[in-house]
């Protein structure tokens, strides 16, 4: 993002950094300063210089073009990205993203209004990112890295990267209230100074829901609240704080064979005791100067943003029905961790090829406390019947991350320019083993990665660029796997990218790119113990294409196509080279239209309507033993008209009814009669047509 | 110069814009596909799957050969069958080695001793270690072994290696479950010795006397002919009545008459031994065939 400051009282300045090389930026109209005094202060939002042809910032139009009901489906509007809830409406989102299945987050670093998402060491899945803690309306955009090619990007960023960044642009109150399929009931009360920068609001969410079905029931509470303030002489901070609960039933899986048999109803249950509580506060503040240490008539900036964030989770559920124990195989995890860390960075202009040439350092600190425990329990009377095959978890884990990055910007010759840099990771853990046959096991272990990443961007002509890239990256391991004195056995990410990216003044963008990306070892969902375990190396390959076109003020399109192979690139009992990866969908469409006409004036007000539409392809979900899942394509809809201060709406999700699994696995389990010992599919429902009325008024 | 009205210059620009992100998604999308389909050839030297797949496993029951005609147990008695029923329930396969397991040619004084108490040192299915599924026959049938090979509904399972099985009993169920008269293991016939009279005998196992020697009723690492199974076949499980007469002996058991058979008084020795016997690895084995 860009400043610039007429003499002002500026009051605002939040998100506000220096960069000279930035993309075209977007000025919005109510920004434009009146050409009468009181002078006032202009907010120039631009994207920082892309790291990759397919890198994509989603704005606050596309995102809310069509309609979605938490955050997470805002990652829909991400170009290669689809998400899908197979545990309930309160446990995270699975994200599959370029030939990813990054299941609750292990290969998606994710960052919201500058504090980690990302659980390390979670006792449910690496990486595991819960965003239901973020109000949708009040994110005012998406910024999506693909790849590690930024030297920013840390642990987790091995598909890419998604920062969340907030804002709310409505001046006054907002009140919202929701009622849907399903017993749903939706409340927003929202708050945005009016003459702030959308940076400062206040917003709060209550949510409850019966549920499509039996076991679907689910609550929660959010609230956000985050505000800047300029300190002068370039020097501005910000300061938000969130908290959320949740509580949430969840169905769980069946098996397809007893679906299509109409042994049991699609929407039923094995297990109504299935689902979980979650929990998120956070605080981070941030504070950012521009020009302040100007050397020899050279800009510098620099930034430091501290966080803290506590996380608790309570998660049940049954994937296996009496596989394991005659009394049940339903697990308990059980997940507390509080992060504290922060973010610094200096940034200095340089004169090496170029005037425009500059340096940036960079750092990350991070440590967890963690403390985690997992059992089972019995249907019949919920008491813990771990056994030695079926062994519980008590653990303690303290996972450091500390990080620092090297990241520079140079234009060698003229519409040229090479960005990129080196990062290096130190990371230990020490987890205390109270459970199991390690019981009383204090482990450590520290190990390091270096990085290297780059960018090569040529202006082929003005507005298309070519850009080629490379980049190194990781993901660390659960704590609980490493032996004492272990060196953290990362795994190894390389990952390539070109291709082209076209920029039509602000009414047009469009990118075309190629990847390529490897990894030393993978995680894949395994069918004989039902959760994720190592297997050999893979590589994805694939093409990306986005086009986003808004050639009137009222008309926003964004429309994605990915198509990713993944394979396994070496071998070992039981994958062979060249054989794709299970679980990880190769095609994935989605677009999204809306139109926003002006439709007259009434009572002297304007009557403004909203019509939005998304569709979502989701196509060849490669399942074990030579098997595809079912592709889904879903339709959502809205229309909303507003008269001044009221405003009305209809939102469709899943327009057409399309009878759809967000979920499909292979593995044995026993829900009724005899076991099957042979890996067979079992399935989660992707919700029905839902609709909601909402009713807002702004004041 | 005749000039637009702004609504209509606004709609110009409009289409226009239109028309050129139209083209542009038009060749993007032409690009990608290429691309996409560029990718996908140049991968030629891969499947387009994932590793291993489904294959159907036509299943069923013989009893061995040797039970057809007159045997001779262990123990010395020479035996006829007239009558050998069994309900089967589960069958499992798995890529674990079976364990070692007591073999029809071992002595019959190996099995006295055992009998009494006398441990031999060898392994036992409480070492062994099935690994990963790999099939399964998952319905149960009330089976006449001595009316010929019984085809069972189909089973399911996966490429790869199968080397051992489970065999499992279940409560009598279909049709042929009357003649079990609730049993799960019945037979009849004639066990001769030189010195002794004949006895005309109705041996019996029940599920929960089966329980006693095996967990669920599970006869856990039974020998699976090791195959790699590559495509659709049969799985035949051969049942060797043989083996559950081997530590029978008869000297305990009442003459009974051919009319009559006799049935072993409870917790008499033949009893026990037979229940024992009907749970020995031995008597079920596994096999694959293409078709």
């Amino acid at each position: 993002m860009l400043l610039a400051t007429v003499p002002s009282a500026a009051q605002n300045a939040g998100d506000t950094v220096v960069a000279v090389e930035e993309e075209p930026a977007k000025i919005a109209p109510a920004e434009i300063p009146a050409a009468e005094p009181p002078p006032t202060t202009i907010t120039v939002r631009g994207a920082p210089p892309p790291r990759s042809a397919s890198e994509a910032v989603v704005d606050k139009r596309v995102l809310q073009a069509a309609p979605h009901r938490n955050a997470s489906e805002l990652l829909l509007t991400v170009p290669g990205v689809f998400v899908s809830q197979h545990g309930g409406e309160g446990k995270a989102h699975q994200i599959f993203f370029r030939g990813f299945d990054a299941v609750h987050g292990q290969d998606i670093e994710i960052w919201a209004a500058g504090a980690p998402v990302n659980d390390v060491s979670n006792i449910h899945g690496q990486g595991y990112a819960d965003l239901h803690f973020l109000i949708p309306e009040v994110v005012r955009e998406i910024r999506s890295t693909p790849g590690n090619y930024d030297p920013q990007q840390g642990d987790f960023a091995v598909a890419g990267t998604m920062r969340f960044e907030l804002g709310y642009a409505e001046p006054g109150v907002t009140a919202k209230a929701s009622l849907g399929s399903f017993g749903t009931r939706r409340y927003l009360l929202a708050y945005h100074p009016k003459d702030a920068s959308d940076a400062t609001f206040g917003a709060v969410e209550v949510y409850s829901t019966d549920g499509f079905g039996p076991s679907r029931a689910a609550r929660h509470a959010s609230g956000i609240g985050q505000t800047t303030y300029d300190f002068g002489r370039g020097i501005t901070g910000r300061v938000m704080a969130s908290a959320y609960a949740g509580r949430y039933d969840s169905a769980g899986v069946l098996r397809l064979d007893d679906i299509e048999s109409g042994r049991v109803d699609r929407l039923a249950t094995y297990d109504p005791k299935q689902g979980g509580y979650s929990s998120r506060a956070q605080l981070v503040f941030e504070l950012k100067s521009q020009d302040a240490e100007a050397q020899e008539g050279r800009p510098a900036s620099w930034s430091i943003s501290p966080f803290v964030v506590q996380r608790s989770l309570k998660l049940r559920s049954d994937f296996t029905g009496f596989l394991t124990s005659p009394e049940g195989d339903s697990i308990q995890q059980r997940n507390d961790a509080t992060t504290i860390g922060a973010t610094a960075s200096f940034r200095r202009e340089l004169s090496l090829f170029s005037s425009h040439d500059a340096l940036e350092a960079g750092l990350l600190l991070r440590s967890d406390s963690i403390e985690q425990s997992q059992h089972r329990l019995s249907l019949r009377n919920d008491l813990v019947t771990d056994d030695l095959l079926s062994q519980g978890i008590d653990a303690e884990v303290r996972a450091t991350d500390a990080a620092g990055y090297l990241d520079a910007s140079l234009h060698p010759v003229r519409r040229v320019t090479l960005r990129g840099g080196l990062r290096a990771d130190g990371l230990s853990y020490m987890t205390d083993d109270k459970g199991g046959k390690a019981a009383g096991q204090t482990r450590s272990a520290l190990g390091a990665q270096l990085s290297k990443r780059g960018t090569l961007d040529v202006i082929v002509f003005p507005g298309l660029n070519a850009l080629a890239s490379y980049g190194e990256g990781f993901r660390s391991p659960q704590a609980r796997s490493l032996g004492d004195g272990e060196t953290t056995p990362f795994t190894r990410v390389v990952s390539y990218e070109a291709g082209l990216r076209f920029r039509d003044a602000l009414r047009f963008q469009s990118s075309l790119a190629v990847y390529h990306t490897r990894l030393s070892d993978d995680l894949v969902f395994d069918q004989a113990t039902a959760r994720n375990e190592l297997v050999p190396g893979t590589a994805r390959t694939g093409v990306s294409a986005n086009i986003v076109a808004e050639p009137t003020d009222w008309f926003v399109s964004s429309t994605s196509f990915t198509y990713t192979r993944a394979v396994f690139v070496t071998s070992d009992a039981r994958y062979e080279k060249g054989d794709l990866l299970p679980y990880v969908p190769q095609i994935v469409v989605r677009s999204d239209l809306a139109v926003t006409p002006r439709l007259g004036r009434v009572w002297g007000h304007d009557v403004q309507s909203h019509f939005g539409v998304a569709f979502t392809y989701l196509g060849r979900r490669p399942l074990p033993y030579a098997e595809m899942g079912h592709d889904a394509f879903l339709t959502d809809a809205s229309v909303s008209v507003r008269l001044g201060p009221v405003e009305t709406g209809i939102e469709a999700f899943n327009l057409f009814d399309a009878d759809w699994y967000d979920g499909e696995f292979n593995y044995a389990s026993e829900f009724s009669g005899a076991a099957s010992l042979v890996p067979i599919r079992h399935v989660t429902v992707g919700p029905p047509r839902t609709l909601f009325w909402s009713f807002s008024i702004h004041v | 110069m005749h000039t637009l009205p702004p609504i209509t210059r606004t709609l110009q620009n409009w289409l226009r814009s239109l028309a050129r992100a139209a083209a542009w998604g038009a060749g993007l999308s032409v690009a990608g596909l290429a691309l996409g389909a560029g990718i996908q050839a140049c991968s030629s030297d891969s499947k387009d799957a994932t590793s291993g797949k489904r294959v159907v496993l036509h299943t069923r029951v013989a009893v061995d050969d040797v039970a057809t005609a007159k045997f001779a147990s262990a123990v010395g008695w020479n035996i006829t069958l007239t009558k050998a029923l069994v309900s089967a329930g589960p069958f499992y396969y798995f890529d674990g080695a079976p364990p070692l397991v007591l073999r029809e040619e071992h002595k019959g004084w190996q099995y006295a001793a055992r009998l009494l108490g006398l441990g031999l040192a060898h392994a036992h299915p409480g070492h062994y270690q099935a690994g990963n599924a790999m099939g399964q026959m998952l319905e149960s049938a009330s089976i006449d072994l001595l009316d010929g090979a019984f085809d069972l509904p189909n089973g399911e399972g996966v490429t790869g290696t199968y080397r051992s099985a489970r065999f499992t009993f279940a409560a009598p169920a279909g049709s042929g479950s009357g003649s079990l008269d609730g049993h799960v293991a019945l037979t009849e016939g004639k066990a001769e010795k030189d010195g002794e009279p004949p006895r005309f005998f109705r041996a019996f196992a029940d599920l929960d006397a089966i329980e006693k020697s095996a967990s669920q009723a599970h006869i856990e690492g039974c020998e699976f002919t090791e195959v790699d199974v590559e495509d659709d076949g049969t799985v035949t499980a051969t049942v060797n009545p043989k083996i559950w007469f081997d530590l029978v002996d008869f000297a305990g058991a009442d003459e009974g008459s051919a009319d009559a058979p006799a049935e072993f008084p409870d917790d008499s020795q033949p009893q026990i031994a037979f229940v024992l016997g009907v749970t020995q690895l031995s008597a079920y084995k596994f096999r694959y065939s293409s078709p």
